[in-house]
């Protein structure tokens, strides 16, 4: 179980990244997580909604709403250009991180 | 069996009591809470505790309602200063062309009085309509009052605690009439302040009468704009902290 922190903090970038890969849901994209990260990262369903909305506002995202092959409407998001570009900086801030963890634990290890 | 159905329009009716969320983002998490209990009940699990597990994974509506708000906030910061703001240049230039309008009109020869009563029309007018949108406001929130009170400690959303209410509105309504009223009766007496204020800014900081004018033309005004912006966000924050 990952900390609260851990998890707001990372909310962001795995949305950004999920979407990278198509046009999503909100459904689709938290079992998308779950599934990446081995059920390691446990999100408020609810909360999810809210994060996205904010990255539409902040024009990293856009969405349009779809009817599914149930009748269901459904809210799809996708990412914009601007989103393209903050996922390649996420990535970037990212592994800067991993990279200095790296290095800490291995020397912390010898 | 659960219905279902059933449970969703409960769930969805005790939401929007509860929050200020739109409709459009309730019917986002009712979309989810159905695509959560669809694959639940697909995967062979009871529809009753198919539905318990997706309300419980989706989480209370209060906290998510809060994130909502944080999102939304700075939209209406700028919407309520924008509308500040056209207001008073709206109030301004009213004054303005009413007054050109009467003076151009009469033609030469005219009593200024008349272009000046003239110019007072626009006051009046606007004098009206905020006296009438707070009288509304006010029997709106004694009589009418808000939405049904969510129930205490439930919801840790000061607007959603605010909706059940009916004092909320009707003592806003009030106290801005009264503002309203006070300031309206000031302006009859606000000439003799102005004169004051000339004459003592003149003699204290030397301006001249230019830099005098401009002050009051341009920064009286935003000074007080932005006092009202800030007791507004004070008032905002004091409650929500409560």
């Amino acid at each position: 179980m990952s900390s609260k922190e851990l998890v707001a903090a990372s909310t962001r970038p795995l949305l950004l990244a999920v979407l990278s890969q198509g046009e999503s849901y909100g459904y689709a994209i938290i079992n998308k997580v779950h599934d990446l990260s081995g059920g390691h990262l446990q999100w408020t369903d609810g909360m999810l909604y809210p994060v996205l909305h904010r990255l539409e506002k902040e024009g990293l995202i856009r969405s349009r709403w779809v009817k599914s092959e149930v009748g269901r409407r459904r809210r799809y998001y996708e990412l914009t250009d601007d989103g393209r570009v903050a996922v390649t900086e996420e990535r970037l801030r990212w592994k800067s991180v991993d990279l200095a963890l790296r290095k800490a634990w291995r020397l912390a290890a010898c | 069996m659960l219905n279902v159905e059933e449970r969703v329009t409960t769930w969805r009716a005790e939401a929007r009591l509860g929050s200020t969320l739109s409709e459009e983002e309730l019917d986002e998490l009712e979309g989810h809470l159905r695509d959560r209990v669809d694959a639940q009940v697909a995967s062979g699990l009871d529809s009753g505790v198919a539905w318990e597990g997706a309300v419980a994974r989706l989480g209370e509506v209060a906290p998510i309602d809060t994130e909502y708000s944080k999102v939304r906030m700075p939209n209406r910061v700028r919407d309520r200063l924008v509308w500040m703001l056209a207001g008073y240049v709206l109030f301004g230039g009213i004054q303005q062309v009413a007054r050109l309008v009467a003076t151009f009109a009469a033609g030469p020869g005219f009593p200024t009085e008349f272009g000046d009563a003239w110019a007072h029309v626009g006051l009046l007018s606007i004098h009206a309509l905020v006296l009438t949108g707070l009288v509304v406001v006010a029997l709106r929130g004694a009589v009418k009052g808000g939405r049904p009170r969510q129930e205490p400690g439930s919801s840790s959303n000061w607007r959603g605690r605010l909706h059940g209410k009916r004092w909320p509105a009707a003592a806003m309504g009030a106290a801005s009439l009264l503002i309203f009223l006070t300031s309206a009766l000031a302006i009859d007496y606000g000439q003799w302040w102005a004169t004051a204020l000339h004459a003592g800014a003149s003699r204290a900081l030397g301006l001249t009468n230019f830099w005098l004018d401009l002050f009051e033309i341009a920064f009286a005004p935003a000074l007080a704009i932005a006092a009202i912006f800030l007791i507004w966000r004070s008032v905002e924050r004091t409650v929500a902290a409560s």
